[in-house]
C-alpha cells in the first residue's frame, strides 16, 4: 500500500496551476458513469479535464503515465449544503447570493471534504426565508475560479421561515408571499424547493408556478413518494438513516423512478457517502447509489462536468483501496481540478 | 437473515457468505422508563416491559427501529434502560423469532451507571457501596436470625418439654387432692413461659437480584467513561465479588493493565457522532491498546445499530484486522453475556438467526453489482 502511494509521481501533487502536460493514470479499476466498477481503464488528463477513458488509449506526445493501485472515483457531490450566509428577519432575502461568502474558503472545512471524497459542494442559503436567494456551485480546496452561481432557493418549510414579526407564521402565509413575488421573477430563474410536507407540494401546485423546480425532501419524503414519481429528488443525508421504514421507503421511491440526490444540510461531509452505502444496501443498487452522490447530485445542482469519470468533466477524482461502498476501502487521495489536493497518511505497516 | 419454520427439511440454495447475526450490547433501544436513583435499588424490569408484538405495539417508531435493528445484522440485543437514575434496573438481552417478535434470552442483567464528573462519581460510587453493603447486612441479618431460630426451636423444645412436666405434675396434684392426700407444705409450681419467636428480617425483593450479582449468578452492566468512573468500577468489582462488564470505557485504555487484572470486559461504542458519522481516529488506538493488555474488548453500535456495520468497516479502513473486528462484533460480546453456546457462530445448536451478504464481506455495501473486464 505503501509502495503504490510512492509510486504517484511527485509532480502530480504539486499544488501549483495545472500543467499543461497531460497524465495518463492508470487505477486496477474506475467507476463507470452508471456506477459500475470497470477494470484495466485509463483515464488520461490535461490541464483540470479528463481527456479520454478508455483501454489502449492513444496518448499524446509527453504523456506521463502514473500507476495508481486502487480505484478512481468521481469526485462527491454534496446536492446541498446549508454553511453560507442567513438573514433570518425577512421573508424575501433574494439578492443574498452564497457565492460571495468568501470566508468558506477556509482550509479546515475543505479538508473534511477532501478527506472523505466531497470535491464539490453546493452551497444554498440556509431556507430560512420563502426566498432565500442564490445557491453556488464550489469545488473543494480551489480558487474562485470553480465557484458558479445555481439554483435560487424557494423554502416553504413553515417552522423553518415563520417569523412573527416580519415573515409569515403559517404555510398559507408564504403561499401568499409567492403568490405576489413569483411572478417578478425572471422565467430563467431555477429553483431549489424545500419542503417538509405533502401540504406544502400542493400548496405550491396550487401556485401554478411555471418556473423549472426541483424539490428538496427536508424530512424524509414518506408524505409525498408518489407525489413526486419520475423526479429527481433532493433528500439530505441527516435524515437517512436505514432502518426497516427508510429501507421500504426508498425501494418504492426507486420503483416510482425517482432519482436521489443527497446534500449534507448542516451535516457533516462524511454523512454523503455513509447515505449512499445504505442506500446501496437498502436497494442492492450500487449504481444507483453512486449515483446519488455523483451525476444525480450534479444534476440537482444544475452542472455538467462533475461527478463524471467522462471527457470533458473536470479531473475530480479520488482514489480507493477499494470500491467506495466499501466501508473497509480507505480514501488514498484526492483530485481537484487535476490536482492532488488531499493525500491520507499511509496506513503504519502491521 | 431469515426464519424457517416446519421441521421438514428443505434445500435452499443461495450465493453469498453466511455468517452469524451480530450481538450488539449497546443498542439504545429500549423504553424510555422513568425512575430510578442512585440510592434506592430500582426493581424496574425491561423484561416486563418487551414489546411482545410488532403487529399490536404502540410505538410505530419502536417498531420501526426493532425492525432496522433485525436489518441492520443483529442477532441479539441488549436492551438496556435509556434513561433514569445511576442505577437503573434490570436490562434483559433478546432475539428476534420468524415472527419478527423480540425473545428475551438469557439472564438478566443489573444496570448500574457512573457520572462522569469528579464531584458526583464518587458520591454514586458510595451510593452503591451502600446498595452492596446493605445487601450483605440484610444477608447477614438473615444468618443472625437462622442462628437465632436455631435457639428459639431448642428452647421451644425445652418449653414444650418443661410444659409437659408441669401439666403432669398439676394432674398427679388433682389425683392426690380427690384421694384426700392433700400436702401441707404443697409448694406452688410456676407455670413455664414460651419464649419469643425471633423477629425476621425485613424482605424487599430488588435484593435478590443485587444478591445475585454479589454471588456472580447475574452480570452487572456497569456504563462508565472517564478516568476516575473506571477507577470506580474496578474498586467496586473487586470489593463485591461483582460479575462486571463495563460500557463506554472513553478513557478505559488509561486503565488496560488495572481492567485486564480485574478481568473486566469492556465494550466499546462505534458511534461518536450522533448524525451518524464513522468512529473517531482515536477509536482503533483506544481498542488496540486494551488489547495489548489482554482486557476483553467488544464493539457495539452505541445506539445507531443501523449502522453498525459500516461503522465497523471504517475501523478495517482505518487499519484493523476484518477478523478481530467480526469476533468483536459477534463471538466476544456473546461470550460476555454468557450465551457463546447459542450465539456469535454458525454452528450446530446454535441460533438460525443468519446473515447472508452478497460477496465476499459484510461491510461491502457494493457487492451486488460487478463488472469485470481483464486489462
Amino acid at each position: 500500500m505503501l509502495l503504490s502511494l510512492l509510486l504517484l509521481p511527485a509532480a502530480i501533487f504539486l499544488q501549483d496551476a495545472p500543467r499543461p502536460s497531460p497524465w495518463l493514470l492508470r487505477p486496477t479499476a474506475i467507476i463507470q458513469p452508471d456506477g459500475t466498477l470497470l477494470e484495466g481503464h485509463e483515464v488520461l488528463i490535461q490541464g483540470d479535464r479528463i481527456v479520454k477513458v478508455g483501454v489502449d488509449l492513444e496518448l499524446p506526445d509527453g504523456t506521463r503515465i502514473a500507476e495508481l493501485s486502487g480505484v478512481l472515483s468521481p469526485g462527491f457531490v454534496d446536492a446541498f449544503a446549508f454553511l453560507g450566509p442567513r438573514e433570518d428577519y425577512r421573508p424575501v432575502t433574494s439578492s443574498l447570493r452564497t457565492a460571495d461568502a468568501r470566508s468558506l474558503e477556509a482550509k479546515d472545512l475543505d479538508e473534511d471534504r477532501l478527506s472523505v471524497g466531497v470535491t464539490s459542494f453546493h452551497l444554498m442559503p440556509r431556507p430560512t426565508n420563502v426566498l432565500s436567494g442564490w445557491g453556488s456551485l464550489w469545488g473543494s480546496g480551489q480558487s474562485e475560479a470553480r465557484v458558479k452561481q445555481s439554483r435560487a432557493s424557494l423554502s416553504l418549510l413553515p417552522d423553518r421561515v415563520a417569523d412573527r414579526r416580519l415573515g409569515p407564521d403559517s404555510l398559507p402565509g408564504a403561499l401568499e408571499i409567492l403568490q405576489k413575488e413569483l411572478p417578478v421573477i425572471p422565467k430563467s430563474t431555477h429553483f431549489l424547493n424545500f419542503i417538509d410536507t405533502g401540504e406544502a407540494l400542493q400548496g405550491w401546485r396550487s401556485l401554478q408556478d411555471d418556473h423549472a423546480h426541483h424539490f428538496v425532501a427536508m424530512d424524509g419524503i414518506f408524505d409525498f413518494g408518489g407525489a413526486l414519481a419520475n423526479q429527481l429528488v433532493g433528500l439530505p443525508t441527516a435524515f437517512s438513516f436505514l432502518d426497516a421504514r427508510t429501507a421500504e421507503t426508498w425501494r418504492r421511491l426507486k420503483k416510482a423512478n425517482i432519482q436521489f440526490a443527497f446534500g449534507t444540510a448542516q451535516g457533516s461531509p462524511l454523512t454523503l457517502r455513509l447515505a449512499a452505502m445504505k442506500l446501496s444496501r437498502a436497494t442492492k443498487n450500487p449504481a444507483f447509489a453512486m449515483q446519488s452522490i455523483t451525476t444525480h447530485a450534479a444534476a440537482l445542482v444544475g452542472v455538467s462536468g462533475i461527478g463524471v469519470i467522462a471527457p470533458g468533466a473536470y479531473a475530480d477524482l479520488v482514489l480507493w483501496s477499494g470500491h467506495p461502498l466499501d466501508a473497509t476501502s480507505r480514501l488514498k487521495a484526492t483530485m481537484v481540478s487535476g490536482m492532488t489536493v488531499y493525500r491520507a497518511n499511509p496506513l503504519e505497516e502491521k | 437473515m431469515f426464519g424457517m419454520g416446519g421441521s421438514t427439511p428443505r434445500i435452499l440454495k443461495v450465493s453469498g457468505t453466511l455468517a452469524a447475526g451480530m450481538v450488539d450490547l449497546w443498542s439504545g433501544l429500549g423504553k424510555d422508563l422513568q425512575g430510578g436513583d442512585r440510592h434506592a435499588v430500582s426493581s424496574r424490569r425491561m423484561k416486563d416491559n418487551l414489546l411482545l408484538g410488532t403487529a399490536d405495539a404502540q410505538d410505530q417508531q419502536l417498531v420501526s427501529q426493532i425492525l432496522g435493528v433485525r436489518d441492520a445484522g443483529v442477532a441479539l440485543t441488549y436492551l438496556s434502560f435509556s434513561s433514569g437514575g445511576m442505577q437503573r434496573g434490570l436490562g434483559v438481552s433478546a432475539s428476534f423469532n420468524v415472527q419478527n417478535l423480540l425473545h428475551a434470552e438469557g439472564a438478566e442483567v443489573l444496570e448500574l451507571s457512573l457520572p462522569g464528573d469528579a464531584v458526583s462519581v464518587h458520591a454514586t460510587a458510595e451510593g452503591f457501596r451502600e446498595i452492596f453493603s446493605d445487601a450483605q447486612a440484610w444477608r447477614d441479618s438473615w444468618d443472625e436470625y437462622d442462628g437465632k431460630l436455631e435457639k428459639y426451636k431448642e428452647k421451644l423444645e425445652k418449653y414444650e418439654k418443661e410444659l409437659q412436666e408441669y401439666l403432669d405434675k398439676k394432674d398427679e396434684e388433682k389425683k392426690e387432692s380427690a384421694a384426700g392426700q392433700e400436702s401441707k407444705d404443697k409448694k406452688e409450681e410456676k407455670l413455664p413461659t414460651r419464649p419469643k419467636p425471633p423477629k425476621k428480617p425485613q424482605n424487599k425483593s430488588a435484593r435478590d437480584d443485587v444478591l445475585a450479582a454479589m454471588d456472580g449468578k447475574s452480570l452487572v452492566r456497569l456504563e462508565a467513561h472517564s478516568f476516575l468512573a473506571i477507577q470506580e468500577a474496578i474498586a467496586l468489582k473487586k470489593e463485591f465479588g461483582l460479575s462486571l462488564f463495563l460500557v463506554g470505557g472513553d478513557d478505559a485504555h488509561q486503565l488496560a493493565s488495572e481492567l485486564a487484572d480485574a478481568q473486566i470486559p469492556v465494550v466499546l461504542s462505534l458511534s461518536t457522532d450522533e448524525s451518524g458519522g464513522f468512529p473517531e481516529q482515536d477509536m482503533l488506538s483506544r481498542w488496540m491498546t486494551l488489547e495489548d493488555h489482554g482486557v476483553i474488548v467488544a464493539l457495539s453500535s452505541g445506539g445507531l445499530h443501523k449502522d453498525l456495520l459500516f461503522m465497523a468497516g471504517q475501523l478495517i479502513a482505518q487499519g484493523a484486522d476484518s477478523e478481530e473486528v467480526w469476533s468483536a462484533l459477534t463471538t466476544i460480546p456473546a461470550g460476555i453475556l454468557r450465551l457463546s453456546e447459542d450465539f456469535g457462530r454458525v454452528r450446530v445448536g446454535q441460533s438460525g438467526s443468519l446473515l447472508l451478504f452478497e460477496g465476499a464481506s459484510p461491510f461491502d455495501a457494493s457487492a451486488a453489482v460487478r463488472a469485470h473486464k481483464p486489462r
